[in-house]
């Protein structure tokens, strides 16, 4: 990337006001991760594997196909941001009681659109909302059934935080 | 030495020398505990080596040859050092000078190239390497570097290397390592063969004469890649002549000492870290892209850091396509009489660790039945593809996809259940298995009647849904052995304040390898999981250890830190008796105390005995050495120190309009010993039964004239959500008492995959012999 076509762009990443820079077109992934968001990570690179996804204005999305300019005014969340007060989210925790990773690379990408999920319905979810919601993540550890697991554990107990509503 | 044993012809067979340390199930063992470090991990903030920054980095990329095999005629690397950037550019012409690191590299045979010279071997060995500031300009400068070729004629299989006058992949047989391993030995290195592995057990020759029956079937498995979620990442920076690298390997020694042996210094000129890595599979064993980054930081003068581009991970390694014809000799009875097996292993273009490989692979072709006589010849062979190594299941999927198959085809020929088939020649303890070992501990019967059970395998096998539908059943049924000889060694060190910090080379891969290695280290010391801290690798501190791979940890690493754990007891309890005046052997150790054996009230606290003894802190070190090894000429020897059992069921339901398989129960079993956490072990055959259905259904490396077709996750595809069984139960099977601990880390990809094949025979009543099972071969196989 040539310096001269840095820009800057400011949007909202997990509640705070912030200025990431860089080309039009540098995939958003970059400059997350620049900004030291590393829950943020690539495996396939084109969009299909949804280890990147963050939320855009609640959202999931694919950070890696992202151009950066599309953040510019928005509302950002990753998975750093899904603690409250330095609680972790009732998803996370159920993550962890579920034992919903192995070695968790795949993890932030599946708790985001799995809060996207929780956030845009009510009530107990069954296999098929859970995996539809889910589509298009990969786990190469074969976590599938615990993920599903959690986020089923989850939505009965209903009381998970809106992450995507606190902006 | 082990040679001196053997007696080929007598049915007493090899006694086994090896013995794990068994534990029992107690406060910390036999616990659904936490992953340790679960709170980073959900909320992202693991320190994968991805996420490595040091001052000065600079980003490295490779350029990769277009061709299988062409001869370079000239590099010119002048314009892309002249682009912005750009650090240092490394070709083989850096190489092989005084002072210089040496270009060949490998674990076994140095025939790698770091980066290529004279020729290239694959379409995407490495022939350049460039460091810039940014990984934009490296990429940039890549475009830069003129390389000419000279096109070869390429091998681009197995049938094609072994053909008279096939173009040679190596001119000359490569030079073995001299520091190679034990267990592994050469033949019939000539041509295109890398080496091969032979198996000569009983009279195989009078065994078909004896038979009523004789099958030979052909079974193939394709090249598939581990495809680990995070890439292989290596970051490399030199102090003086010290090089110190944080790697996503699983074999952080084996690496240093590659390292040393290319830099011509002093292993302990090496250091070498590894944080958690983002999934290995086998994929992340041995040195791969460690040597290229360091001689590019060499030469920088600058830390370099590689981060592999999905693409090209793609061309990092591989499983072996293998390709088994098996002739096996049965009594019309249905016992088997003899078995001849030819295996051939694509090795791709450079050795890595395929001699152990096939090795393993080979004698595993056997199966976990008792054969008489056996006569099995394993190869390995280069073609002039990307490398082929270690991957989960290692070998002994190709090979039960062969034999697992072939037990239910000969069963339906025979006439008899194909369980019951089994029963009568699964092995049982004390009998002999083809390399002349004696057997202990099987269980193949059981966990082979448990698993047929759980799908309510007698009834229903084939089901007619409607016209275009109809649903299979299939078993498998497995034997695996792991790295033998082997050696861990681990140490420890409690603390004045309880804690206890244990130092272990094995690397946690999402495996759960810290917390069940925190689990086994707290027991014997009474301490909960939450006052052990597990050291991440660093060969500057922690112990050596062979590799984390054939699912040795739990049992190797485990075994060696509960000696330690043992050491440090007695020392504790000997201070501790002084004090209370009691026999160190009437004294127990819970829940940070030392107590007196019948009397709960004679006790004192762990700080308190290191407060008044002045005691600063108690180490305590322990290893696992195992022995064995196998004859060259008769592959009769001890194959493994202990071996693991397996066994799977699946139900499927065929589209017979368009071909395609939808799994719809999958249950397996393993033999486990002893779990030591639960939650954790579950996890490991849930990944094995998902490997599994990828490998029977969906992957393959498709290569077209020696070029890789499908190197991106939209081409390539792998097991998802959506595809999983709704069906889907793991099961252990647990000894009593005090138990040997057996890793579960493979035990159930190779019959998920096999049991999914026989699902799919008696759905369609046609066998698949090529894997995977797509669409087109089930409806090719229907028609044929
Ligand atoms: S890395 Fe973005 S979807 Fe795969
Ligand atoms: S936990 Fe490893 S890829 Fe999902």
């Amino acid at each position: 990337m040539d310096r001269t076509d840095e820009k800057s762009f400011s949007c909202v990443v997990n509640g705070e006001y912030t200025v990431l820079t860089g080309a039009d077109t540098t995939p958003a992934i970059v400059a997350l991760r620049a900004h030291g968001l590393f829950s943020v990570r690539e495996t396939c690179g084109i969009g299909v594997c949804g280890t990147c996804t963050v939320l855009l204005d609640g959202e999931p999305v694919s950070a890696c196909i992202l151009p950066l300019y599309a953040l510019d005014g928005r509302t950002v969340q990753t998975a750093e941001g899904l603690e409250e007060g330095g609680e972790l989210s009732d998803l996370q925790q159920q993550f962890i009681a579920s034992q919903a990773f192995q070695c968790s690379f795949c993890t932030p990408g599946f708790l985001m659109s799995g809060q996207a999920l929780l956030d845009g319905t009510d009530g107990p979810l069954d296999d098929e909302a859970i995996e539809d919601g889910l589509q298009g993540h990969l786990c190469r550890c074969g976590c599938y059934a615990a993920i599903k697991e959690a986020v089923r554990e989850c939505s009965a107990a209903r009381t998970c935080s809106r992450a995507g509503a606190r902006g | 030495m082990i040679q001196d044993n053997i007696d080929n012809t007598a049915g007493a067979g090899i006694p086994n020398p090896n013995r794990s340390i068994p534990v029992a199930t107690g406060p910390t063992v036999g616990q659904p505990v936490d992953m340790v470090g679960a709170r980073a991990r959900v909320s992202g903030r693991v320190d994968f080596a991805l996420n490595a920054v040091v001052p000065g980095m600079t980003h490295a990329r490779l350029l990769r040859s277009p061709m299988p095999h062409a001869r370079i005629s000239s590099i010119d690397t002048s314009a892309a050092e002249k682009m912005p950037g750009v650090v240092a550019v490394l070709t083989a012409a850096d190489f092989d000078r005084p002072g210089a690191p040496a270009r060949y590299y490998g674990a076994v045979l140095r025939d790698q190239p770091v980066l290529c010279g004279e020729k290239v071997r694959f379409a995407g060995d490495p022939v350049a390497a460039v460091a810039a500031e940014t990984e934009e300009q490296a990429a940039a400068a890549l475009l830069e570097i003129e390389v000419d070729y000279e096109p070869l004629p390429a091998v681009g299989s197995v049938a094609e290397a072994l053909a008279e006058g096939a173009p040679l992949v190596h001119e000359k047989p490569p030079l073995p390592r001299e520091a190679s391993y034990a267990d592994i030995k050469f033949h019939g290195r000539e041509g295109n063969v890398c080496t091969k592995f032979q198996l000569r057990s009983g009279d195989v020759e009078a065994g078909f004469a004896a038979a009523d029956h004789i099958f030979d079937n052909t079974y193939h498995s394709p090249a598939v890649q581990h495809l680990t979620m995070e890439p292989h990442v290596v970051l490399a920076r030199f102090e003086g002549e010290r090089l110190t690298v944080t790697s996503s390997t699983q074999a952080p020694y084996a690496v240093r000492d590659t390292l040393a042996e290319m830099f011509g210094v002093a292993s302990s000129k090496v250091r070498v870290i590894v944080p958690p890595i983002g999934g290995g599979y086998g994929g992340k064993t041995y040195a791969k892209f460690e040597p290229v980054t360091a001689a590019l930081a060499w030469k920088a003068r600058r830390p370099v850091k590689l981060v592999l581009p999905r693409d090209e991970e793609f061309l990092s390694l591989t499983k072996h396509a293998a390709t088994i014809r098996m002739r096996t000799g049965v009594s019309s009875d249905g016992k088997l009489l003899a078995r001849d097996v030819q295996v051939y292993f694509d090795a791709g273009a450079y050795t890595d660790i395929s001699p152990r490989l096939i090795k393993n692979g080979g004698y595993s072709t056997a199966g976990p039945y008792a054969i008489p006589n056996v006569r099995i010849d394993s190869y390995a062979v280069y073609t002039n593809l990307p490398p082929a190594g270690a991957y989960r299941g290692y070998g002994v999927s190709q090979a039960a996809w062969a034999y697992e198959q072939q037990m239910d085809e000969m069963a339906e020929a025979l006439g008899i259940d194909p369980v019951e088939f089994r029963r009568r020649n699964l092995l049982t303890e004390g009998e002999r298995f083809a390399t002349g070992e004696i057997m202990r501990e099987a269980h193949w019967r059981e966990l082979l009647d448990r698993t047929a059970e759980a799908i309510d395998y007698d009834t229903d096998r084939r089901v007619v849904v409607d016209e275009h539908r109809v649903r299979g059943k299939g078993v498998a049924v497995i034997l695996k052995s792991t790295i033998t000889p082997s050696t861990s060694h681990a140490a420890m060190r409690l603390d004045a304040d309880g804690s206890l910090q244990v130092l272990t080379s094995s690397v946690e891969m999402g495996q759960g390898a810290h917390t069940v290695l925190a689990q086994l280290a707290a027991q014997p010391l009474g301490l909960p999981v939450s006052a052990v801290h597990v050291t991440e690798p660093d060969t500057q501190y922690t112990p050596y250890d062979q590799t984390t791979s054939s699912s040795r940890t739990t049992r190797a690493m485990g075994g060696a830190l509960t000696s330690a754990a043992h050491v440090i007891r007695e020392k504790l309890l000997k201070l501790a008796g002084d004090l209370l005046e009691v026999s160190p052997t009437d004294l127990e150790l819970a829940d940070g105390q030392v107590v007196a054996k019948g009397s709960p009230g004679v006790r004192m606290s762990v700080p308190e005995v290191f407060r008044r003894t002045r005691t600063g802190s108690i180490s305590g070190d322990g290893e696992v050495i195992t022995s064995g090894g196998l004859d060259p000429e008769t592959g009769q020897g001890i194959a493994s120190d202990h071996w693991h059992q397996g066994a799977a069921a699946a139900e499927v339901e065929v589209d017979l309009g368009t071909g395609k398989v939808y799994v719809r129960h999958v249950h397996s079993i393993a033999h486990a010993g002893r779990v030591v956490n639960p939650k954790l072990a579950r996890l490991q055959m849930h990944g094995s039964t998902v490997f599994g259905i990828s490998h029977a259904l969906y992957e393959e490396l498709v290569y077209d004239e020696g070029i890789l077709t499908n190197p991106n996750l939209s081409d390539y595809s792998i097991t998802a959500m959506g595809d999983m069984p709704a069906q889907l139960e793991v099961e252990f099977l647990e000894d009593e008492g005090e138990a040997e601990i057996h890793g579960l880390g493979e035990t159930t990809l190779p019959p998920v995959i096999a049991a999914i094949g026989n699902a799919v025979r008696a759905a369609i009543g046609a066998p698949v012999r090529t894997l995977p099972i797509t669409p087109e071969r089930v409806l090719e196989a229907r028609n044929s």
